[in-house]
């Protein structure tokens, strides 16, 4: 039986990696200087800027990991039952897709550091488009329940159920 | 919680330390510090990767 809504650390984890991957879209640029040595052939270097940008990546990482696993384990809640077919396929669709990016573009990051590879690394970088796109995506959704259908589907993240 | 998780977690982390040593070896990179980073990155994945594994169990 799918639960009534989300617990506690559901919602805390869903809201701590906001701010996480935020800051490696906007700070993009601190991981430059180390990659640039890496292209050029030289040691990994393991600057400021670059442990910031893999500390933080690998942290979404690791609780993109952990949230799948309450996931799969304790459930979510149902969407919320009235909304035609094609909008619970994109719900699960954007919600699937996020979980994706979450884990695969740091995944991807990762093996372009260690493997020190040029074509992983523009890999890694469609990474920003992607999860501007979905996430721009899912907010409308979320303003759009809010503002449109008024069904307090926004409570369901601040509130545990 | 602790007693459970631990026989899931430090053969996972020893796992995911030699995946990332061995991985970075195979790119054709023998710089210590890459090394070392790898394998402590790999301990670190271990970390979001024991819940997954518990659950499967289950
Ligand atoms: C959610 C996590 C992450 C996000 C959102 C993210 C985002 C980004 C962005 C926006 C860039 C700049 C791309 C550009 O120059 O156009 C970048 C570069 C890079 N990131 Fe990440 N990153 C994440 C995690 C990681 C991790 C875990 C690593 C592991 C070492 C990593 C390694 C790199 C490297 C090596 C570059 C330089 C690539 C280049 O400029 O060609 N990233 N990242
Ligand atoms: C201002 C930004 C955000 C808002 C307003 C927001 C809002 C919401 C709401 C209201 C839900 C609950 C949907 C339901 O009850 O069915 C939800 C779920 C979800 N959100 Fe967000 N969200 C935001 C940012 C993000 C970000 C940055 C990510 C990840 C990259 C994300 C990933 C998810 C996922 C995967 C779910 C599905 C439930 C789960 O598995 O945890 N959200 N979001």
């Amino acid at each position: 039986m799918a639960p009534k809504g989300y617990s506690r650390l559901q919602i805390a984890l869903h809201w701590v990696v906001l701010p996480l991957i935020a800051v490696n879209l906007v700070f993009e640029d601190w991981i430059e200087t180390a990659w640039e040595q890496v292209e050029h052939g030289g040691p990994a270097l393991y600057d400021a800027g670059a442990l910031a940008h893999i500390g933080v990546g690998v942290a979404v990482l690791v609780l993109a990991l952990w949230r799948l696993g309450l996931r799969l384990g304790r459930g979510v809640p149902d969407l919320p039952a009235g909304n035609p077919p094609l909008m619970r396929v994109a719900a699960h669709l954007g919600h699937w897709a996020l979980y994706a990016a979450m884990i695969g573009v740091p995944v991807v990051g990762l093996m372009a550091w260690f493997g020190g590879s040029e074509d992983l690394a523009e890999l890694h970088e469609l990474g920003k488009p992607v999860f501007i796109l979905l996430v721009a995506g899912h907010v409308a959704a979320a303003v759009w329940h809010q503002v449109v259908l008024k069904d307090g589907l926004m409570a369901r993240m601040k509130r545990a159920g | 919680m602790l007693r459970h998780s631990l026989p899931v977690f430090l053969p996972l982390a020893l796992i995911l330390s030699v995946a990332g040593v061995a991985y970075t070896v195979t790119m054709g990179h023998l710089d210590p510090q890459r090394l070392v980073a790898a394998a402590l990155t790999g301990a670190v994945l271990a970390l979001g990767v024991t819940p997954l594994m518990l659950r499967a169990r289950e």
